[in-house]
């Protein structure tokens, strides 16, 4: 017989070994399996797809911008830019580096294709928020042009990604820009938030974790040089100007209605009802289907009935019939309280 | 007049394109907000209502008592026991009637039926003792808790009870990455884990279902409870004062069954927040309105969807791992058994991990009913160490009465407390049985899933028992 000392060793080794595995594998296995050949085309894309950002905002591509956006080192991006001339995908127009019309083409396509999938980790399955950006980038590479369209079409042909940007058509259309910089906005004017750059990783996680998302009723209250203040369903969220500028917001037409709600659905007290103003726009996909489903829709009354025993789901009476909700489920639905006398039953 | 058709129908498709942008994202739900308003229109128009009646002040009452922070969980504890002790209590003796029946009585007919007749002796023992034996031996022990137990469950079902246990419970299950409602498919588990895992379709959201499915293996189901009973009596309870012993044996069960529900919890939030991770994930919960349950539906349907389904299920593989059983302890390889082979084989590793190559080849080929273990070991036990005078000769499975006539063959066979503690571990984290791994398949229809669940159980049981025999011999020596 072994040891035991011996083999407890071994053994808490092997453990150990797997963990760490299973900790920081990933990153090393996918760089094992991309070849050079690949990982040269995944470079061009993602280049395409900046100088496509840069052309649309107007800003100067340059190879500065192309090394820090692909995070490459400067001489690695001059060689690339080299054989996107010589591939006929951009052409040198002063220091600017423009796409050319199959370039633009070529860049579309990858958008649609990263959008799409971006839709697709939002609404069909559950991982978070901040991962929906990274997942596309890794899958928009192996996806063709066809399988993007059996994706879209099982979707229902969306428009818009889970960032509020438009998903361009199979042939490169897009709608005309609309909106404008929240850096732009004048204070105290309502809007509405259109779109989150989901670029770069550090500043969209901020903002998410600020709860800010499209849909969602802004004001800007305070703005000083260091932090703008918005006013966002009568909560005070300071941001960063520089993340200000990666919020594209449309300004309220007078006639628009006014979503602001007093309360979430978990601030009722056992016995207090509430009408449904909204459903947040942060509740995606399946969460947000089968609360509709349910008849939690602008205008349906709720009753908070009771509070389990565990505390948390707390049952709530919609349309006749007891539903359970998680605390978490409930802070997506906006209500109006409901005064008691008033109400009639 | 072609021309201006064209030119307009140009000008549609144009208009179409433009408007897709201005339909926004929210379409979706513009269409149910339509369809509700309609809905609620027609029901207004046609439905009559008579108002609030005393039904519902019954509901809130009940409810009071059932869900609130003060009752709800001994009220829970209180129903939940009452229907184990109903089914461990009451199931014994329909159980020895049906191994009296089964084993003692139709198996010797068959055999002599069998010498009368004139069949050849590899025959006789292929089809009575291996086939008909572990068929029966899985009847006699199975149908008893299980028809006990399920329509009891299934009457708190209709009842309207269930889902507010899933109520009370899901703060818990909610920490783990889990459903409420998997209380309840746990629950089922201690009955039987097919039944469980059939039982988690009431969870309808993709990701939780899957962790119930996956993590039921741990509840203890009633196959294991007697494997659990007797090793903790013959080793766990002599360890204690004879006042004691039935005390800590009691002890070492409850402990073992609350370690699956450790398990359970452990390997939910970790299967939710890896594998699982990317999977929707939703939740609702339903409380429906109490009713009195109608008693003789819910007895027939519990019976023929969940009882004598899943006994079906387990006779079909039982069968087959019958003829396998005697197969093995008759065929010989050289001097040797198939069966003698296999153990020596398995020994080294089996006593590494605090086990041997008994039990390990027992857990192999006893795989499509946890009941048939103890029997299997018994038989090769016995096979190994070429004894005679005990049991029923090769292949044929048996069973004991007296504690005393296990302990004599245990520690001949060399067993010890570690044996015993690891065969308790191991009998809990190891993998479902094969009507259990052929639910899952039916129930995710998916292989990958259907893998996890069986192969990680038993590398986790291995490995357990790896550890526990390391320190163990560190500790308390040899």
């Amino acid at each position: 017989m072994i040891n035991p000392f011996f083999a407890l060793l071994i053994g808490l080794t092997i453990l150990g070994l797997i963990v760490l595995i299973f900790l920081y594998g990933k990153p090393f296995l996918n760089r094992l399996a991309r070849s050079k050949a690949l990982s040269e085309r995944i470079w061009i894309e993602d280049a395409l797809k900046h100088l496509y950002d840069r052309n649309s905002y107007n800003a100067t591509a340059s190879i500065d911008s192309v090394s820090g956006s692909l995070n490459i080192s400067r001489n690695h991006a001059a060689q690339l830019l080299a054989k996107l001339e010589r591939l006929k995908l951009i052409q040198t127009q002063k220091q600017n580096f423009q796409l050319t019309a199959a370039g633009t083409a070529y860049a579309l396509r990858i958008i649609r294709i990263h959008r799409l999938w971006e839709l697709y980790f939002a609404n069909k399955t559950g991982f978070k928020e901040p991962e929906w950006h990274s997942r596309a980038e890794e899958v928009e590479h192996f996806t063709s042009t066809e399988e993007a369209d059996i994706l879209a079409s099982q979707m229902g042909n969306p428009t818009f990604d889970p960032h509020g940007a438009p998903i361009p058509t199979t042939e490169g259309e897009l709608p005309p820009k609309a909106g404008i910089s929240l850096a732009d906005l004048e204070m105290e004017t309502m809007a509405r938030i259109t779109n989150i750059e989901d670029e770069p990783d550090s500043v969209f996680t901020a903002l998410v974790q600020a709860g800010l998302h499209p849909g969602m009723q802004i004001q800007i209250i305070e703005r000083t040089p260091e932090t703008v203040v918005l006013s966002a369903n009568k909560q005070h969220i300071p941001i960063a100007p520089i993340a200000a500028a990666n919020i594209t917001v449309i300004p309220h037409s007078p006639d628009e209605e006014c979503q602001e709600f007093e309360n979430k659905l978990t601030d009722l007290n056992i016995g207090e009802r509430g009408v449904v103003v909204h459903l947040s726009q942060a509740c995606r996909g399946l969460q947000r289907k089968r609360l509709m489903d349910l008849g939690l829709i602008p205008g349906t009354e709720v009753e908070a009935a009771m509070r389990s025993a565990g505390g948390n789901p707390v049952a709530y009476n919609v349309r006749g019939a007891l539903i359970a909700l998680r605390s978490e489920q409930a802070d997506y639905i906006h209500v109006r309280k409901v005064e008691i006398n008033n109400g009639t039953r | 007049m072609k021309n201006r058709a064209t030119d307009s129908s140009k000008n549609l498709n144009e208009l179409a394109k433009s408007l897709r942008w201005e339909a926004g994202e929210n379409l979706h739900d513009h269409l149910v907000n339509a369809i509700y308003e309609d809905a609620a229109r027609i029901a207004n128009n046609t439905v009559g209502k008579n108002g609030d009646t005393g039904k519902f002040n019954w509901d809130r009452i009940l409810d009071n008592l059932l869900t609130s922070r003060i009752t709800g969980f001994p009220m829970m504890i209180l129903l939940l026991g009452i229907v184990f002790w109903i089914t461990i209590s009451g199931a014994n003796v329909p159980s020895s009637m049906l191994a009296t029946l089964l084993i003692d009585t139709t198996h010797p007919i068959l055999k002599s039926f069998a010498d009368q007749v004139g069949l050849p002796w590899w025959l006789s023992g292929v089809l009575f003792d291996g086939i008909y034996l572990a068929a029966a031996w899985v009847i006699s022990v199975m149908l008893p808790p299980m028809a006990i137990f399920f329509p009891l469950f299934t009457l708190l079902e209709d009842f309207g009870y269930l889902p507010r246990i899933a109520f009370n419970l899901d703060n818990l299950f909610r920490r783990a990455g889990a459903h409420g409602k998997q209380a309840l498919t746990m629950s089922m588990g201690f009955g039987c884990n097919a039944a469980g895992v059939v039982a988690a379709r009431i969870i309808d959201s993709p990701r939780e279902r899957l962790i119930a499915i996956i993590t039921n293996n741990f509840a203890l189901c009633n196959g294991r409870w007697p494997t659990q009973i007797l090793i903790a009596t013959l080793f766990i309870g002599v360890l204690a004062s004879p006042q004691l012993g039935g005390l800590a044996a009691t002890g070492a069960v409850v402990g073992i069954v609350m370690l699956g529900i450790f398990f359970t919890f452990a390997s939910s939030w970790l299967l939710s927040r890896t594998v699982l991770r990317g999977e929707p994930s939703t939740f609702s919960l339903e409380l429906p309105p109490y009713r009195p349950p109608r008693f003789w539906k819910t007895l027939y349907t519990s019976l023929i969807d969940r009882t004598i389904f899943v006994l079906w299920r387990a006779i079909v593989f039982a069968v087959p791992a019958g003829a396998v059983i005697w197969l093995i302890a008759n065929i010989h390889i050289g001097s040797a058994t198939i069966a003698a082979h296999l153990i020596s084989f398995f020994n080294p590793f089996g006593i590494l991990i605090g086990l041997n190559g008994v039990i390990l080849l027992a857990y192999i080929i006893a795989i499509p009913a946890n009941e048939i273990v103890i029997p299997t070991i018994l038989m090769l036990t016995v096979l190994s160490l070429k004894l005679t005078g005990v049991g029923e000769g090769a292949g044929v499975m048996f069973e004991l009465t007296e504690n005393a006539d296990y302990l004599r063959l245990f520690s001949a066979a060399g067993w010890t407390t570690l044996t015993a503690v690891n065969l308790m571990i191991f009998s809990l984290v190891h993998n479902p049985c094969s009507t259990t791994i052929y639910t899952i398949y039916k129930e995710t229809n998916s292989v990958k899933w259907t893998t996890l669940a069986s192969v990680a159980p038993v590398i986790m049981g291995l490995a357990l028992c790896f550890f526990i025999a390391q320190i163990w011999r560190i500790v308390v020596g040899y």
